[in-house]
């Protein structure tokens, strides 16, 4: 159990990934589609932090750090578009958005 | 005396300028006080050019412009005057002098008065540039411009179909001959390798010793006659002439100036301007004198039968053309300039005079339905009578002079059917004077054959009558220019620029028998003119029921545009139908309806996929990501191997 190898957290990232995908896929209210994106975005940083740590480099690290911090920017832009959506429309589900269409 | 050449042009330009801006707005009924006063500034100029090359024997040149620099192929805009050119400039310049003093009078009132003021003025800019060309590219181009003038003027009452109509004929036909010509030029160039005219260079020099240069005779023979079918178009000659007769639906003005005196003889100054390329080939010069005689035959006996009184000065306009043709092929050429300038002078005398019986008359043309006017309008009578004497060569008149001295030149020429086409040309002077005073008895003498309780004819005013009697002057003098025959001013004037022929000396005796023959020939046509249309005792429709077939022949004018609308006009219009039916309508609309329409419902399918579902977008996104990442790892990856 101690030699833990990279490809057991790229099975986690996988995993994660799949999980926040089908969230998106599945779910219709927009907070919890976005909640999911932000678990894929988390997912990609585990990988690229596996393939730092396995590689014994911080670009990696580094890369993740960025991601971070563009995920919090991207946070409160989505949230801002959210609460604006929730005012006008009274709703947030995606289906009952579809004003663009035609 | 060079550098006030291009005065000659410019004042004319000028006053089309100023007219064309400002006519409509500021200058209008005073559109005259511009034009007048410029083409008489250019007479001016034209006789000061006249006597400082008369006196120094000397042609005078002005360089203008480089046109066209590119390599060997030099283009230069410059103006050139030899004794050719000045006889050129006084007819234009004097004609169109009297011609624009009429048209006050004769346009007063007009609506488009200052338009017309100001293609005038164009017009003569144009063809005097034309005279005054050094080259055969500078020509060309003023060829065209007064061809353009003349469209404008025939279709100057814009707003009548048949004028409309006259003016695209005009344009069309002319077009056919300038094919001609164009491709003349381009052989010229390529033949003599220089399109100027004039020095040791020049193609003039160039095409007279042709031989020692080593081209072929075949060569100058085809530069011959496409230059002539160009003159063809310009000059009205057969087969391209239909479009001269139509032209009378422009103002009377225009057709005394372009249609008689000045355009009109453009192709017959190229042919005289270009003698050396005609005199190096014998086959040119018998094209061009079979052309001649058969056109100055056909239109006098056309002009017999017509009733509306411009159309038969107009045919009287293609005979005498053709008589000038005939002359330079017989190589008379000094005969046929000489013909050019007094003609100028009675044809544009007997247009501005059918303009004052159609003034008088209130805008009748049908000779039918005039008659006794010579009591009405005697300033009309008198002047128009002098035209008709001088066209059909009466003694002393203009007329007798240059036409006795064709037909003299084509009876003594080295030409093969020079005298076969000497007794043509007897044939079409008695049918001259026949159809000349046809139209006088017809309009002058006799009763009236309108209403005299509703149309009061009246004499014209001074602005129509003056011009009238000028030119009647000039009609019964211009002749002595040429007096005595074969040795007048005119002649050793001349001679200058036909350089390169030989004088033909005549003698008295051939002169005197000629001149006497010729005054027979002429009063006998006006006696059996006199006895049909004035004493009755020849009854010409009595004639005309006798020889049904001959009379329709003449009155329909040979069957000539019946023929073009069978051959070239109908099939050419049934072919543009198709072309529009079928090929635009059906071949080139239907594809791009085609693409078009495919597009839209292509587009109509796949907008289906827009479902505006954000989750669907989703599913697709992932789905794709699923299959690329599967293409990549079965094709690309060792993953699985």
């Amino acid at each position: 159990m101690n030699d833990v190898t990279v490809e057991h957290f790229l099975f986690l990232s996988a995993a994660l990934f799949i999980i926040g995908m089908m969230g998106v896929l599945t779910r219709r209210n927009m907070l919890i589609i976005f909640m999911c994106i932000e678990l894929m975005v988390a997912a990609v940083s585990v990988s690229l932090v596996a393939f730092a740590w396995e590689s014994n480099t911080l670009d990696g690290q580094i890369f993740v750090l960025f991601t971070l911090a563009i995920a919090a920017a991207e946070a409160a832009v989505g949230l801002g578009i959210i609460l604006a959506l929730s005012r006008r429309g009274k709703s947030v589900d995606v289906d009952q958005l579809h004003e663009l269409r035609d | 005396m060079s550098d006030l050449l291009f005065l000659i042009p410019l004042l004319p330009l000028a006053a089309f300028c100023i007219n064309i801006l400002l006519g409509r707005s500021v200058i209008r009924e005073k559109a005259h006080w511009i034009s007048i006063p410029a083409v008489l500034g250019s007479w001016i100029v034209s006789v000061l050019v006249l006597f400082d090359i008369n006196d120094t024997e000397r042609a005078i040149s002005q360089r203008l412009f480089t046109w066209i620099p590119s390599g060997d192929f030099n283009v230069e805009v410059s103006l050139y005057a030899d004794q050719l050119t000045a006889i050129m400039l006084m007819v234009v310049t004097t004609v169109g002098l009297f011609v624009h003093v009429y048209s006050v009078g004769y346009m007063h009132g007009d609506p488009g008065y200052y338009r017309f003021f100001s293609y005038l003025p164009l017009f003569v800019f144009s063809m005097l540039m034309l005279v005054l060309a050094d080259n055969l590219l500078v020509l060309f181009v003023f060829w065209e411009a007064v061809g353009l003038c003349s469209y404008f003027l025939i279709g100057y009452y814009f707003k009548r179909r048949s004028a409309n109509n006259a003016a695209k004929k005009a344009f069309i036909v002319n077009r056919i001959g300038d094919l001609g010509f164009g491709l003349g030029i381009m052989l010229a160039y390529w033949t003599f390798g220089t399109i100027s005219f004039h020095g040791d260079t020049g193609l003039f020099e160039k095409a007279f010793n042709h031989e020692a240069l080593g081209i072929a005779g075949g060569t100058m023979t085809l530069i011959g006659i496409l230059l002539f079918i160009g003159a063809c178009g310009k000059s009205a000659q057969f087969p391209l002439h239909v479009w001269l007769p139509d032209a009378m639906e422009g103002p009377t003005p225009v057709s005394a100036l372009i249609h008689a005196a000045t355009m009109v003889t453009a192709g017959i100054y190229m042919v005289a301007r270009s003698y050396t390329i005609f005199i190096s080939s014998e086959t040119a010069m018998l094209f061009v004198t079979v052309i001649g005689a058969f056109t100055a035959f056909m239109a006098a006996t056309i002009a017999l039968t017509q009733n509306d009184i411009k159309r038969i000065v107009a045919y009287s306009t293609l005979s005498q053309l053709g008589y000038m043709a005939f002359a330079l092929g017989a190589g008379a050429w000094v005969a046929a300039l000489f013909h050019l300038m007094t003609h100028a002078f009675f044809k544009g005398l007997l247009f501005l005079g059918c303009g004052s019986v159609i003034h008088g008359m209130h805008e009748e043309q049908d000779i039918q339905k005039m008659g006794g006017l010579r009591k009405y309008m005697p300033i009309t009578f008198w002047t128009f009578l002098i035209g008709a004497l001088a066209n059909a060569g009466i003694f002393p008149l203009a007329g007798f002079w240059s036409k006795d001295e064709i037909i003299l030149g084509s009876w003594i020429s080295d030409s093969s059917i020079g005298k076969p086409v000497a007794i043509v040309a007897f044939a079409a002077a008695f049918l001259t004077a026949l159809y000349m005073f046809r139209l006088v008895f017809l309009v002058f003498f006799g009763k009236e054959r309108f209403d005299t309780s509703h149309l009061h004819p009246h004499e014209s005013g001074p602005w129509l009558t003056v011009p009238l009697v000028v030119l009647a002057v000039a009609s019964v003098f211009a002749g002595f220019t040429g007096f005595p025959p074969e040795a007048g001013w005119l002649h050793d004037f001349l001679h200058h620029t036909f350089a390169f022929v030989e004088v033909h000396h005549v003698t008295m005796t051939q002169t005197v028998t000629f001149g006497v023959i010729s005054t027979v020939v002429a009063l006998g046509g006006i006696f059996v003119a006199y006895l049909a249309y004035h004493r009755g005792t020849i009854s010409a429709e009595a004639m005309a029921e006798r020889f049904p077939r001959v009379y329709d022949f003449l009155f329909r004018k040979w069957y000539i545009d019946e023929l073009y609308g069978k051959v070239f006009v109908q099939p050419l219009s049934k072919f543009s139908v198709f072309l529009w039916k079928v090929v635009d309508v059906d071949v080139i609309d239907a594809a791009v309806n085609g693409v078009a329409t495919g597009l839209s419902a292509t587009s109509q399918r796949l907008r289906q996929v827009q479902t505006g579902l954000v989750a669907n977008y989703a599913l697709a996104i992932a789905l794709g990501m699923v299959v690329i990442v599967g293409v990549y790892l079965a094709g690309f990856s060792n993953l699985f191997r």
